[in-house]
This record gives C-alpha cells, structure tokens and sequence, in this order.
C-alpha cells in the first residue's frame, strides 16, 4: 500500500530500527556466534542492537548499515571474550576438550584453524571477516575503521601470514 | 597440501549463514521500549572433570591503596593436596564481590583487586572465601572515600569467629567448599553468605559444603526446622548442594525488601550496565535515584529485578565523563503501595569498558569517545597495539604530494626524521587542502578545511571558522627516546611491527592546553618511534576520533628514512657460504653465539646455520624460526655488514626481548 505523501517523511526511529533489526539480526548474530560461540551470541546481538537503538541517529544508511554493526559487534565481543577467557582455561584444563568429538574435521582444517589462532589479533579478525562474514575490502574498511585500501592491504598480508603459519607448522 | 588455507576456512566456518536464526522481534520492540534484556548471566562451567582449586601460602599479603603499610592476613590455608592454579588473567583487573550482612540481610560488597599488590594473583575463589571469612574489618584497603567507609562500618558478618578455608573444589558448576569446624554451626545468614558469595564467581551456580573433609546436607525437612542449616551426610535428607533460588524458599530474613546486586558496595556501574535488583518482593516496583557526592541528582529510574534499568552513558559524560563516585538509593514500593525499607549504597561510575586489548584500537567510524567539545575522559590505561601503523610497506614517493616531500626535504632534521603522511588523506578530510607548516628546525604538514575549525596562524587564536590548520603532522626537534609523551593521560603503545621488532612506537596526546582547555583546541599527540631522531606531532581540530584516525594512517615515504618493514622473503640459499649444515632451533645457540656482542651475519651463520627469512628495506633483517614458536630478527645495517643493531626475539604472544640486552 502506498500512502500518498509518506514518501518524502524520514522514517521514525523505531521503524528504521526495526527494520534494520529485522534484516540485519541473523549477521550480527552468526558474527557473534563465529567468535564466541552460539550460547552466548544471543547476548552479544542483543548488547549490539542496544547500542544501535542508543545511538539510532549515528547509525549510517544502507549500505553501509551491517558494517557499522560489525564494528560495534567486534567491540561487544571483545569485552565477552575477555570475560570468556577465564572460564574457558577453566573448560581447557578438563580432560576433554569440550566441542572436539562433534566433528572430525580433515587435518588441513584443523591446520588452518591451529593457524589462524596464531596470528595476531588484527590478521585473524581481518580474515574472519573475509571468509565468514564474506566482507569485501571496502566493508572490512567500515568494520575495522580504515580505508578501504589498507583493508585490501592487512587483507592481503594477513592472507599470506596464514599460508606462512601453515608452511610452518608442517615441516616438508 | 595445495589447498589456499584461505579457502580451507572459508568451509570451516562456524555459523555458516543457513544456520542463523531469524530476527527475534520481540526483543527489538524490548529494545526500543529502553528495557533491553541485557543480564549479567551466570557464565556455567562446563567442565567435564573436576578443577581442584587450592589457595597456596604465600599470597595473603596486600598493601593499602595509599601506598601505607603492609597489611600479612592470616593463613588460612593447610598444605593443599593438589594445587591447580587456575590463573587470573593478568589484563583483566577483577572485582571480586563478597557477601556481608546489612541489619542482618545479605549486603554484595565489591573488593576491588587493584589494591592486592601481589603478581600473579591468586585464584579468585579461595580468594573469595578468605575474604569473607575474615570479616568486613579485615579489608584495610587504605583511605576509603568517606562515604564507602561510612557503608563499610555498618556491615557485619554471622560467619561463625575462627572459620579457616581447608579447601575449595569447583566441578561442573558446583563448588563444594570445606570449611574448619567452627562452622557446623553456622546460621541460615552464614551458609546464604557463603552460596551468594560462590556462586558469585564465574562458573559456579551452586555451593556444597564440608565440614573438616566430612560432607554436608544443607536444610532438612524432616528435621522439622525449617532453616538452613548444615548435618552431617550419615542423614543425607537434606540437599547436598543449592544455589541463590534455595534462599528464597525459606521465610527467613536472609534477604531485604530490595537488595541492589550489582553494582556491590562500593563498586562499579559502567555506563549501560544495569542495576540488578533482588529481594523478597519480586512484585515490587523500585525507584532507582543516583546521586552524586554534592547533592546532585545524576539519574532517576523506575525498575523492577526482573526489568532492569541501565545507567545511560549521557549521565556519566553529565558527571564529568569519566569515574566518580555516586550515591545509588533503591526505594521499594510493595504491589500493595506500601513503602518498604530502602536500600542506599554508595557506587563508582565508570564511562564504557575500555577496549584495551584491542591492538588496531585506533578507530574512526564506531568509536565510543565523546564529540570533540567535551572533556576527553583521562584514559590511564596505555592502549596497546602490536603492529603500529608506520610498520608495514611504506609510501611510494609518488604517492606524496610533491609539497610533502619538499618540506620534508628542506627541514634541518630530514637526515634523522623520516616523513609520516597519511596513507589516504582523503578519507580523513574530503577536500583538505595540503599545505606546509612552519615548525622551527623540523618540517610541518597541514591540511586546511575551508570554514572549519583551526587558527589562522601558527601559535594563534583558534577560531571555529579560520579553516586553517584542521589537522597535520610534524617532525620536530627533540630527542627520539623522549618521554614527553607521559605528559598526556591518554596513552598509545605499539610493541613491534607485524614481521620484526624495532618498531617500538609510543605516544600520548590531550588537548594541546595552551587555551583554556577542551572546547575548540586541537587535540595534540606526541609520537616517538624507535630509530627516528626525533618527535612527532599529530594534531587534530576534528577531535579525538579523527586524530586517531590520522595517527592510524601514517605511514613512512620511503627514501626518507623510515624503514617501513616488507614481508618476509625466503632466505636466499647461496648468499652465505662456510655456514653450519643445520639450522640451530634453540634460544641456547643463539645466545651462545652472541654472547660477546654483535657478530656479522657470516659469522653466525658459521655457527647457528642460515637464516629462514630476510626482510627490511632500510635495515637488512634475517630472521630464524625456533623451536619454541618465537622468532629472532636479527637488525644488520647491511647484508655484508657486522654492525648488528638489534637480536629482537618475539614470542608468540608478541613480547619482544633483544638478545643483546639493549
């Protein structure tokens, strides 16, 4: 239905908000999830679309509305995972390693997650952006807030430091 | 294996994207009606088998805030049987909160660890336990503000006098604490201060006990007392373990009317938390009112504990913008309108939870600080990065403005500081205009914005609209191992390029303070990076968010002197000749090697083996991999040179040390 002289009216705050809640909710969470695991991704979605609500006004448009998101997201989860940490030593010290016998992944998926966890935080975000989230540079540039030249840059250094760590680890 | 690891995780991820769920709509209308459901939830451990945490001797000893006298607790443990230390994380500085009585009701009290001067710190749920069993007046965390010391003294205790912690095992989210026998006689308030208290710790949702090894049912039907209380298990009818819900089943007066479970005592609320309510009468509907140490009203709130409310972040930025202390009154109101007995706390607030263990922290587009015209909040914590900006490839000269590179060019200091320009100016300002900057000695670099904010010549007024001057960059005069960085309260640090370890790079900045302070000054850095003869200056009219943007930016031209670190390239096999046959792998060999100093290149090889990597492109770097994950960089000014610079060997967790003890 179309409302003669609706067109031009900016939207309100709650309507833009549910909307991009509505669109936008499975990516917030599947980022969450990727980085802190599912049980806890409920939380993290729920503190970042709080923070959008609380600054609804700064949320920038389409397109740019998801890696803006992404940017919050990334600090909410950084503040859970050091939450996180202590408790999971705590699971590390248990005699199985919770999640392990779920799914036998092949040794080279194995590898490349070995690898990933030893590069530094700023390779692995980058590529996890790129892999999981399917980001490309221009969008990695909005999460991670640099250009987006620097983002194709640390994307592609970060992609050969993996290629390196996996050459590392398995001696020819 | 030919695969792309790339591509290898490109399928292994972890929440592919038919896996997601839809959006949940109820809870953005949550959202919006400003009653998010955030909860402070009870991380449980899953732990397959049991973590045995023992309090080992030796770290009872804490020394008060002021810097007074050493305070030696009693011990209070026995010789544990297996120690399992499970360590705190050393970035995190936790609160731990305890449980004292109040008028006789449970009353959560923060006992902030920042005071426990002793590194490692011990674990937390022993910790936690002596804590509690020495009392209210055992924490002489030195010169308390008086209105936390005024809380303090009315607190009492009902652990029975004399009770020492023998043990403390944690399983699968239950923590069964034995206890010295004074406590078989413990009250119902003793064992709830003991539960609140446990499960208070992260992981642990429900408590047993044991009385000297002896285990325990709490609470027994059939004893006819309808109480907790502790019996010995050879009658195992009551329950061998419970959580915070047990209490509520008791018409004790454990709990309050209105019990405020976060924030503690004396601790912290952030801006967004929320207040989490307790206490006999769920029902209840609670006037939250915040108050600051004059009098002022900060922030009024109506809540219920199952409807929380959050401190919104205007009200700390109205408070100053950054931790202070308040006066957090909850006033109940029973579902009848009676009025019940309020509870009073005093609280400390604190602006959003630094991100500090970001290492790419500085942010342009989500970054939480406030519009340049208020205070900046006196960030103390460095932020600390690993790889600085200025790291990585460098800047084509053709890259540069020719006016860059001219300035640059014709400072007395060229020969010592490298040019920094930002890497995509654009970004940062659409259509600045680049033009240099006068800096007496060194070279400057500025970019105007036509009627923005900035001064109309150096050293001048500012005004809102000279547009001149918005941002730049400088290399001035002054040592490269200053400290004038200190001066700031906001501090940056960077500890190594992304392949190598010389870039140690450090800054500060504020408002430049040469007005009366905040409002419409820029905001100033003083940048030092390792082997550049001099200190940089990074301002900024366009605030906090933009400078740290620009600093983000900076990258060194090359041919001006920075050595802005390639990747790592093989080590060519037939550069050197006469080395060992095989590459030595231990820190032992290297150490060995330089024991006496700097060696050449030629010279190591013949004793340690050649090289896995080379890189640098002002230095010549080889560098070798160990065994232990670490990797040695080895700063030669040349590949035919012995002048080592620098043996830097950074761990895997980034730490950088120089093996020549530089």
């Amino acid at each position: 239905m179309t409302v003669v002289g609706a067109v031009d009216r900016p939207a309100s705050p709650e309507a833009r908000f549910s909307t991009l809640f509505a669109r936008h909710y499975p990516a917030v969470f599947g980022y969450a999830a990727r980085r802190v695991g599912r049980d806890e991704a409920g939380d993290a979605a729920a503190e970042v679309f709080t923070i959008a609500w609380r600054r609804i006004a700064r949320v920038p448009a389409e397109p740019e509305t998801l890696p803006w998101l992404y940017g919050v997201a990334r600090k909410v989860v950084a503040n859970q995972e050091r939450a996180a940490r202590r408790r999971l030593r705590l699971e590390a010290r248990a005699a199985v390693s919770p999640g392990a016998a779920v799914e036998a992944p092949g040794a080279a998926a194995l590898d490349v997650e070995a690898a990933l966890l030893r590069l530094g935080s700023a390779d692995r975000e980058v590529l996890r952006l790129a892999a999981w989230e399917e980001l490309q540079p221009a969008e990695i540039a909005a999460v991670l807030g640099c250009s987006a030249n620097a983002a194709a840059v640390r994307l592609h250094r970060a992609r050969q430091r993996l290629a390196g760590e996996m050459t590392r680890e398995v001696p020819s | 294996m030919n695969r792309d690891p790339f591509d290898t995780l490109r399928s292994r991820n972890p929440a592919p994207p038919e896996s997601l769920p839809e959006a949940p709509m109820t809870l953005a209308s949550r959202i919006t009606a400003g009653r998010p459901t955030l909860r402070r939830g009870l991380a449980i451990a899953t732990a397959a088998a049991a973590v045995v945490l023992v309090a080992g001797g030796g770290w009872l000893i804490w020394s008060r805030a002021g810097g007074g006298r050493d305070v030696v607790a009693p011990a209070t443990t026995l010789v544990p049987e297996t120690t399992t230390s499970l360590p705190l994380d050393q970035e995190e500085v936790p609160e731990l909160v305890v449980y004292f009585l109040r008028d006789g009701a449970l009353m959560p009290v923060a006992r902030d660890l920042r005071v426990l001067n002793v590194r490692p710190l011990p674990d937390l749920g022993p910790l936690a336990i002596d804590l509690l069993l020495w009392g209210p007046g055992a924490w002489d965390a030195g010169p308390l503000p008086d209105p936390v010391a005024a809380a303090e003294a009315q607190l009492t205790t009902a652990i029975p006098e004399g009770t020492t912690l023998l043990g403390l095992t944690i399983a699968d989210g239950v923590a069964i604490v034995d206890l010295s026998s004074e406590f078989a006689a413990a009250s119902p308030q003793a064992i709830a201060q003991v539960v609140y208290t446990l499960t208070g710790l992260d992981g642990v949702a429900a408590a047993a006990f044991s009385i000297e090894g002896m285990p325990q049912a709490i609470g027994s039907l059939t004893s006819g007392v309808l109480t907790p209380h502790l019996e010995s298990w050879g009658t195992p009818t009551g329950e061998p373990s419970v959580g915070r819900e047990f209490f509520s089943m008791y018409p004790s007066d454990v709990m309050s009317d209105v019990m405020i479970e976060h924030p503690a005592l004396g601790g912290t609320l952030r801006a967004g938390e929320a207040v989490i309510l307790a206490g006999r009468l769920d029902a209840a509907e609670v006037t939250l009112t915040l108050t600051a140490v004059d009098g002022t009203l900060l922030w009024n709130a109506l809540a219920t504990p199952s409807d929380p409310a959050h401190l919104p972040p205007e009200v700390l930025e109205a408070a100053g913008g950054h931790g202070v202390w308040a006066t957090l009154l909850a006033e109940a109101t029973a579902s009848d309108g009676s009025a019940l007995d309020p509870s009073e706390i005093p609280v400390w607030l604190e602006p959003d939870v630094p991100f500090t263990d970001e290492p790419d922290l500085p942010e342009a587009t989500t970054t939480t600080v406030p519009a340049p015209t208020t205070t900046l909040p006196a960030g103390t914590t460095p932020i600390m990065g690993h790889a600085a900006p200025w790291s990585g490839p460098g800047l084509a000269p053709d890259e540069v403005p020719a006016v860059a590179l001219e300035t640059w060019a014709a400072a007395e200091n060229a020969a010592e500081c490298a040019l920094l320009f930002p890497a995509d100016p654009a970004a940062l300002a659409d259509g600045a205009v680049l033009h240099d900057r006068y800096f007496g000695g060194g070279w400057g670099l500025a970019w105007d914005l036509p009627s923005g904010p900035g001064r109309w010549e150096p050293g001048g007024e500012y005004c809102a609209d000279c547009g001149r001057e918005a941002f730049g960059v400088a290399g001035t005069g002054g040592e490269p191992t200053g400290t004038e960085d200190s001066i700031w309260a906001n501090r940056l640090e960077w500890t190594y390029g992304p392949e190598a370890g010389p870039r140690y790079s450090h800054a500060g900045y504020g408002y430049e303070g040469l007005t009366s302070g905040g409002a419409g000054e820029p905001v100033l850095a003083y940048l030092f990076i390792d082997h550049q003869g001099c200190m940089y200056n990074v301002w900024s009219f366009r605030g906090e968010e933009h400078l740290l943007a620009l600093i983000e930016q900076l990258r060194f031209v090359e041919g001006t002197g920075g050595y802005g670190l390639g990747a790592l390239q093989p080590f060519p096999n037939d550069m050197l000749t006469g080395c060992a046959g095989e590459t030595a792998r231990d820190l032992a060999s290297f150490e060995a090697a330089l024991a006496n100093g700097p060696i050449s290149l030629e010279a190591l090889c013949a004793l340690v083996g050649v090289p896995d990597y080379q890189t640098g492109s002002g230095l010549f770097i080889p560098a070798y991999d160990l065994a232990d994950g670490s990797r040695l960089f080895l700063g030669y000014t040349g590949p035919r040179s012995d002048d080592l610079i620098y043996a830097n060997l950074v761990s895997p967790d980034g730490e950088t040390r120089d093996l020549l003890g530089k």
